[in-house]
């Protein structure tokens, strides 16, 4: 308990984007879906190894000058995993190179993000951090903290429920930041979340793997 | 005579604890997320070994009951588990 809680602490700093998985078992299809009025994020991975694999990726952003949308392949790895007897600690890196379009002008971009997460069967703790530098449009960085705590510990087969809190600033978005609780469950292979943020925004994010 | 047969009932005992199923107790670490962990019941019952998994993530064990007459190795069972993307503490075999 102590080693989770100081690997909490240390794990503070990050802030990160996106709701992901970017990789799971090896042979596993993933398709996971995050929704907010001002961004969507799509990711269909295949985990060809348990810690590495290949993803179809879709963004779109919502900014100032227009909508920005951009669509890559991308390469995640798991860098470092700690599996412990109670809880489990992840460290990530993803990047891809595809096409971006702001409004009808369209480019390229080239897109890197690292996550770190910890998780026991009561707490959970993630950050990220993901910078985009496109050819069009403005550099795009996201940063985003997640907490979590799961007001009972569901048994494999059971449905499993968690209260999160959610921070995300991109300051060149509609909306440079967000605080956001959310309602997470998950049974079997099915994960999704909900929530509405501070400001009123909804946010709905799904997670599959086959 | 009575030696033939003294020597087919004990082959026949030897023989036959091989038919049974047998039920194996694997401790896992990092096994603390129900939806993490379904990759490792899909990969297990893939096997032509293996009639029933049990997953308990409060004991952070894994339970295989093999078919009768088969066996599983160990290797197989952490080539298996390190592909979920987890790691084996124990094997314990009945």
């Amino acid at each position: 308990m102590k080693r989770f809680l100081l690997s909490l602490i240390l794990m503070c700093p990050f802030s990160s984007t996106a709701f992901s998985h970017p990789t799971s078992y090896k042979g596993a299809l993933g398709v996971m879906s995050w929704n907010q009025p001002w961004l969507s994020d799509y990711w269909v991975t295949y985990s060809f190894r348990s810690d590495m694999a290949l993803a179809a990726r879709y963004m779109r952003m919502e900014m100032p000058g227009g909508r920005f949308e951009v669509y890559m392949p991308q390469f995640d790895i798991l860098a470092k995993r700690w599996n412990e007897k109670e809880f489990q600690g992840n460290i990530y890196g993803y990047a891809g190179i595809g096409g971006a379009q702001i409004r009808s002008e369209k480019g390229s971009a080239i897109l890197g993000g690292i996550e770190a997460d910890i998780e026991s069967r009561s707490l959970f703790a993630l950050g990220k951090i993901e910078l985009m530098r496109p050819t069009v449009g403005e550099i795009f960085r996201h940063y985003e903290i997640k907490l979590g705590v799961a007001p009972y510990e569901a048994e494999f087969n059971e449905i499993a429920s968690w209260f999160m809190v959610q921070y995300q600033h991109h300051p060149i978005l509609l909306k440079k930041q967000a605080i956001t609780p959310l309602v997470r469950f998950f049974y079997r292979n099915v994960l999704w979340e909900t929530g509405v943020s501070l400001d009123g925004d909804y946010q709905l994010n799904l997670m599959f793997h086959f | 005579m009575k030696k033939i047969f003294l020597y087919i009932v004990l082959s026949l005992s030897v023989f036959s604890t091989q038919l049974f199923a047998k039920e194996l107790k694997i401790h896992v670490n990092g096994m603390v997320c129900g939806f993490c962990a379904q990759g490792i019941t899909k990969k297990f019952n893939a096997r032509a070994e293996i009639s029933k998994v049990d997953v308990n993530l409060k004991e952070k064990l894994v339970t295989l009951s093999t078919k009768e007459g088969k066996d599983i190795k160990d290797e197989d069972i952490r080539s298996i588990l390190k592909d979920a993307g987890f790691a084996v503490e124990k094997i314990e075999r009945n």
